[in-house]
């Protein structure tokens, strides 16, 4: 096998054009392939990481009877219990706990009005679970204000130190409002939020809701990955709430990742049908030019077998070494999208975020498993690809082959 | 006896056209002969020697090499037999342009796997100096000249000492000083290794070098033209 893979090696420099043609389509396949791959890989782990620090938390507990069609119901909402709290704090793996109300509003600027969501937050407890403050802009959170998303302000025509008025019910269900300087600018990773989301201090809210109660509690873990786990942990000990781990609180936007992993598996697929194309040509060219050779060669005594897996190693080491060349390539242009990423603010603001919950710069990440799932498939996919022109020479009676005049 | 071919029938079929290229042919060869077929194009010595080096099979008839049925063997066993027994010199050289002079020569040996690369190397540099090549071993195949060419060939053929060396016209492509120098030296190792050459030609200088010539024609032994 050893003198095989030298012979295949040897003829393989013999067409060095040729197979630089072949060996580059691969190589240049492949690095696409790598960098979009870390780029999509990046794109989710940031989309991820904000959807998590801005909304959902590690792990977040619902009123037990939560009604999707229905989120802003006061139906929804739960008591805070002090006991609750001391019993999520008692797990060694919990890193911080924060309530929130989240509720319907009407903006209101004197000229229009607009609904709104109005999120509550504690000011004291909420920063050990989210990271508000990354989102803001524009101005800061402060106690007696409101921060508003960056479209609601364009679309309400507010600017910082303006006065919002907010309409909404109370527990009760009657009308109750409020009149409130905005603070601080929004700008998150979702659009929605952008568009409607107003956050002030719960203090004020719940007052003016005339109620104690909140929408629910988020919880920070020492592991995000283990949410799953945590949450399966606080379900059995907090019964009479509904808790998730922003894992499946997230499932639309993980359906919209699995959707963009299987465009990213396509152009796989693409680029590997091509370099199968190239991979067969270059090897029935190769048996075609070397008649002669393969009938001296059965002279001599090679087995048929033996002489079709030249062929085949022929296109094992195009495939291996383009894959390995596409490997190292695509690892370096990585290094420049890794260290500096890329910033598509620009474009995001004119397209949005194409299914993506994220902001300003975009940064790709290592995705090792990568290396060897592109090693393997480039590498079986010329194996495969070089078998059919190979498998011809064992058909070719050596006789047949020294009569070619080349 | 080495060889020993009875009754050999060749026939090619294009479409619905025949052409006998072998008619009854028998002869045979003993140990240490430097034999000749000779005749003119088209005439059936290079599908004799075909016949006889196990790379085209004919129709009926037998062929014995050293007591061995070769008609009765199928495909991967002729390979078998043919890496251990045969050794070939072509018209063309057939060298492996991508291989240097030692690479080609080593070849059959490689292809054996018997010995390892210290005694391939120094059997490779032995039979350089026999085909007076020494000191060409990293050249390749190109950088040499037509004759150089062919006494790589002689060399590939002879390294694994095989009981029969089968050349087909192997002076056609030279000129006849280059041709006569490579003749010279596979009556050389002839005489002084014993080794046994079956070889086609119509050269006449080559000819008269052997020690037993057959003449063909239109795929005959032509009778009483057999000489020792």
């Amino acid at each position: 096998m050893k003198y095989i893979l030298q012979l295949a090696l040897k003829n393989i420099l013999r067409s060095k054009r040729r197979t630089v043609l072949t060996f580059m389509m691969l190589t240049f396949g492949v690095t696409v392939y790598m960098i979009m791959s870390s780029l999509y890989a990046g794109l989710d782990e940031v989309s991820f990481d904000n959807l998590v620090q801005f909304e959902t938390g590690h792990v977040k507990m619902r009123h037990v009877n939560f009604d999707e069609d229905r989120p802003f119901s006061t139906d929804n909402l739960m008591t805070q219990k002090r006991e609750i709290y001391e019993k999520i704090k008692a797990h060694p793996f919990v890193r911080g706990v924060t309530g929130r109300i989240n509720l319907l509003a009407e903006m209101d600027n004197g000229i229009d009005s607009m609904p709104v969501v109005i999120v509550g937050y504690n000011r004291q407890t909420d920063k050990e679970v989210f990271e508000l403050a990354k989102f803001i802009s524009k101005g800061q959170m402060e106690k007696d204000g409101a921060v508003i998303g960056v479209d609601l302000a364009k679309d309400m025509g507010l600017e910082i130190g303006d006065v919002a008025n907010l309409t909404f019910r109370d527990i009760n269900g009657m009308y109750t409002a409020l009149d409130i300087p905005i603070t601080g600018l929004l700008y998150s990773g979702d659009p929605m939020a952008n568009k409607m989301k107003v956050f002030m201090d719960i203090d004020i809210i719940q007052k003016s809701m005339d109620t104690g109660a909140i929408s629910e509690i988020a919880v920070k873990t020492d592991n995000m990955y283990k949410a799953n786990k945590y949450a399966e942990i606080l379900q059995k000990e907090i019964p009479d709430a509904e808790v998730n781990s922003w894992k499946t609180l997230s499932y639309e936007f993980a359906n919209v990742v699995s959707t963009k992993k299987k465009a990213g598996n396509f152009i796989l697929l693409v680029i590997l049908i091509i370099a199968m194309v190239g991979i067969v040509n270059t090897i029935l060219i190769s048996i075609y030019e070397k008649r002669r050779e393969i009938g001296t060669l059965k002279a001599m005594g090679m087995l048929d077998k033996e002489v079709r897996n030249l062929f085949i190693a022929e296109g094992f080491i195009i495939g291996f070494t383009g894959s390995l060349f596409g490997l190292l390539f695509g690892t370096i242009a990585n290094l420049y999208f890794i260290y500096h990423g890329l910033d598509f603010t620009a474009m995001m603001d004119q397209m949005g975020n194409m299914g993506a919950s994220m902001v300003g710069v975009m940064k790709s990440v290592w995705v090792i498993k990568d290396y060897f799932v592109v090693t393997f498939l480039a590498t079986a996919a010329s194996i495969f690809a070089s078998y059919y022109p190979a498998k011809k020479v064992m058909d070719m009676q050596p006789v047949d082959c020294l009569r070619t005049v080349q | 006896m080495l060889l020993e071919v009875k009754n050999l029938n060749k026939t090619y079929h294009t479409g619905q056209v025949e052409f006998k290229a072998l008619r009854d042919v028998s002869l045979s060869v003993q140990k240490g002969e430097f034999t000749a077929f000779a005749g003119p194009s088209g005439s059936g010595k290079t599908t004799l020697l075909n016949c006889i080096g196990c790379l085209d099979r004919g129709e009926s008839g037998s062929i014995l090499l050293d007591g061995v049925d070769l008609m009765a063997k199928k495909p991967v066993e002729l390979a078998h037999f043919r890496k251990e027994n045969y050794g070939f010199i072509f018209q063309t050289y057939n060298l492996f342009p991508v291989l240097t002079v030692a690479e080609n020569i080593e070849m059959p040996l490689k292809l054996l796997q018997k010995e390892t690369p210290e005694q391939i190397h120094e059997k490779v540099m032995e039979m350089l100096a026999k085909v007076g090549l020494s000191g060409y071993e990293n050249r390749r195949p190109l950088e040499l000249s037509g004759g150089q060419q062919q006494r790589v060939a002689v060399a590939r053929a002879l390294i694994k000492k095989p009981k029969l060396v089968l050349a087909d016209e192997p002076t056609a492509n030279l000129d006849s000083k280059t041709g006569e120098a490579v003749v010279e030296l596979m009556k050389e190792l002839n005489v002084n290794e014993g080794v046994t050459f079956l070889f086609s030609t119509h050269d006449a200088m080559v000819m008269k070098r052997a020690s037993k010539l057959y003449e063909i024609h239109d795929g005959q032994i032509k009778p009483g033209r057999k000489k020792v």
